[in-house]
């Protein structure tokens, strides 16, 4: 019996102001009876980035009335918002990422927001325009009891490891059904300027203090591995992070705004709505550089200039 | 158990369908289980089990012998080897503080469909929660039809004529003398299974491997079957083909056993009672290759 199962780590804090409803063992909270605004008290926001903390991700209902400028009004007193480094913003809006899909697309491999620059978000708010009648859930990922519960001899390997994150990753090989438009418009816009960053891949959190594992899929290779190994390697953690006892699925309504701590988790979509709408906006919340247990912050490796011609 | 096939919507006026995932599961409301079955109603079930192949109850209030009777409406039950309920073996108890201590971690856990380490594998169960923990010990559901139909065409041309061989050592670890744990690999020597199934009544192709029971893959060099065996048991793992489900006492779910593989998910401390009724199946059947 490990450590995770003697206590239960995502019971609601008793001390908090706020109608808490957890959603599964490990991660996820549904918070009621605030409506998301600028104008919130000072100490509903204190409470909500507690629960944020703690929950990892936190999900409000029935926020109709935030528009884009509502939701980049809110993202700013929840932190600094900041754009996307190399994707558009919305259109009409000031930093909202777009992620509308007639066509049955979504992000729908498992990653952790941005993780190839080195202060990479620390949240990231998304709030549900338009939602299939059914499917298009995402799914969330608790990164810190993922660490907690792996085996003492996984936790030593990599404990001390580094890994480069890129967003120059292999799209083709992880979307298989994507078409040349999409492979064509990752190729010139997602990756017009290649990052590449190295983080640890146990970070601490600076928060909560947890370990916490920071992979995901834009992890190019280990620092110190081959590609062969390196492919292995990530594959196993991310079995580990993705097992069912770590993550919560949420059905989308609309109007649902899901708040996540960028650090301590990573999400995919459920890319299974063929070819109904499904419309949310992203405010991105700027983060800081993360540490390793060694006390090592990430780096930087590239920014270098535009790379269509790598095409 | 011996189905009817039944092409149309089941009858509306039976009970309310809802359904829950666009791939599989949905949930039964407006109908009392501790009542007999009449014949419509246990028809239009089998209907809706072959089409969602997982549904599920709320607030069925069973004793033992009510659930009994309602998965004999079914078929034969089975009883189980290693875990069976004293008084009514056709029980199989799922009681969580058994497990702990036995189960060394959560990455004990792991996706299956039930007991392919018989020639006749479950056709369907019927589990439903006596205690359930507030919070975690959901569980998730495959669907074994779609996550085969997404296999790329290669890799269907490659396993259509497979087989692959499943055993019951994972109880070993359940079973506390030499006597009993050679016991049950007397009784249930391997077995081997196509890796692709027929389903017996849909004619849909099944995916028909799991990482509970499966050991290997016949008659590949020994690389091969491990890397082709890893790949077919991650593509349950795609949510796109899943259905969570989260329990409260006299919860039900009634799966196919034969077109899903589910997960119990061990993310909860508190206790967690769960009862299963079995339907037994008929001996796996593989395509025809020419």
């Amino acid at each position: 019996m490990t450590a995770l199962q003697q206590r239960f780590v995502n019971a609601h804090d008793p001390e908090s102001p706020l109608d808490i409803a957890p959603v599964g063992g490990r991660i996820g909270a549904e918070i009621r009876g605030v409506a998301l605004a600028d104008d919130l008290d000072d100490v509903t926001l204190a409470a909500i980035r507690t629960a944020l903390a703690r929950h990892k991700v936190i999900f409000f209902r029935h926020q109709h009335r935030l528009d884009d400028t509502g939701q980049e009004a809110f993202a700013a007193r929840l932190g600094e918002p900041v754009k996307h480094p190399t994707v558009p913003v919305a259109a009409g809006s000031r930093f909202l990422l777009e992620l509308d899909s007639r066509e049955g697309y979504a992000a729908s491999s498992w990653h952790t927001d941005v993780t190839f620059v080195p202060a990479y978000p620390e949240a990231s708010i998304l709030r549900a325009i338009d939602v299939p009648a059914a499917g298009g859930d995402t799914l969330w990922a608790n990164t810190a009891t993922a660490y907690e519960d792996l085996p003492p001899p996984l936790k030593a390997l990599v404990d001390g490891l580094k890994a480069v994150h890129t967003n120059l990753y292999d799209y083709a090989a992880l979307f298989s059904d994507a078409d040349q438009k999409r492979l064509e418009e990752h190729r010139s816009v997602f990756a017009s300027t290649v990052y590449e960053t190295e983080h640890p891949v146990v970070h601490v959190h600076p928060e909560t203090g947890e370990r916490n594992l920071l992979v995901g899929h834009f992890v190019k290779k280990f620092v110190g591995l081959n590609g062969t190994d390196s492919q292995h390697l990530l594959n196993l953690l991310q079995e580990h992070i993705t097992r069912p006892e770590n993550t919560v699925r949420w059905r989308w309504r609309k109007g649902d705004v899901a708040i996540w701590d960028n650090r301590a988790t990573q999400h995919r979509a459920i890319a299974d709505f063929g070819l109904q709408h499904r419309h949310l906006r992203r405010a991105t919340i700027h983060g800081t550089v993360p540490i390793g247990i060694d006390g090592q912050p990430s780096r930087a490796i590239k920014p270098e200039t535009p790379l269509a011609r790598a095409a | 158990m011996t189905l009817q096939i039944v092409r149309n919507e089941p009858a509306p006026d039976l009970f309310e369908i809802t359904p829950l995932q666009p791939s599989l599961g949905a949930e039964i409301g407006g109908i009392d289980l501790r009542r007999p079955l009449d014949p419509d109603t246990r028809a239009a079930l089998t209907a809706a089990l072959l089409r969602y192949r997982v549904l599920f109850f709320r607030d069925q209030d069973l004793t033992r012998e009510e659930h009994i009777a309602f998965g004999a409406a079914f078929g034969d039950l089975e009883v189980h080897p290693v875990f069976s309920h004293p008084d009514h073996p056709e029980i199989l108890p799922l009681i969580s503080e058994e497990f702990r201590g036995k189960y060394r971690q959560s990455t004990d856990s792991n996706w299956h469909a039930d007991t392919t380490f018989r020639e006749t594998p479950s056709a369907a169960s019927i589990l439903r929660a006596r205690i359930s923990p507030p919070l975690g010990g959901d569980t998730v559901f495959a669907n074994a039809v779609a996550a085969y139909d997404a296999l790329p065409e290669e890799v269907k041309a490659r396993i259509d004529g497979l087989t692959a061989i499943h055993d019951p050592s994972v109880f070993l670890q359940f079973l506390d003398t030499e006597e009993k744990r050679r016991a049950i690999l007397d009784q249930y020597p391997e077995v081997e299974h196509p890796v692709v199934r027929i389903h017996p009544e849909t004619g849909e192709k099944v995916l028909y491997v799991n990482s509970v029971f499966t050991r290997r893959i016949v008659g590949l060099d020994p690389e091969e079957g491990r890397a082709l065996l890893a790949l077919l048991l991650d593509q349950v793992k795609r949510p796109e083909f899943q259905v969570r489900w989260s329990w409260r006492p006299n919860s039900i779910a009634f799966w196919d056993n034969r077109a899903t593989q589910h997960y119990a998910v061990p993310d909860y401390a508190e206790q967690r009672h769960m009862e299963r009724v079995t339907i037994v199946g008929d001996r796996p059947v593989g395509p025809s290759v020419h």
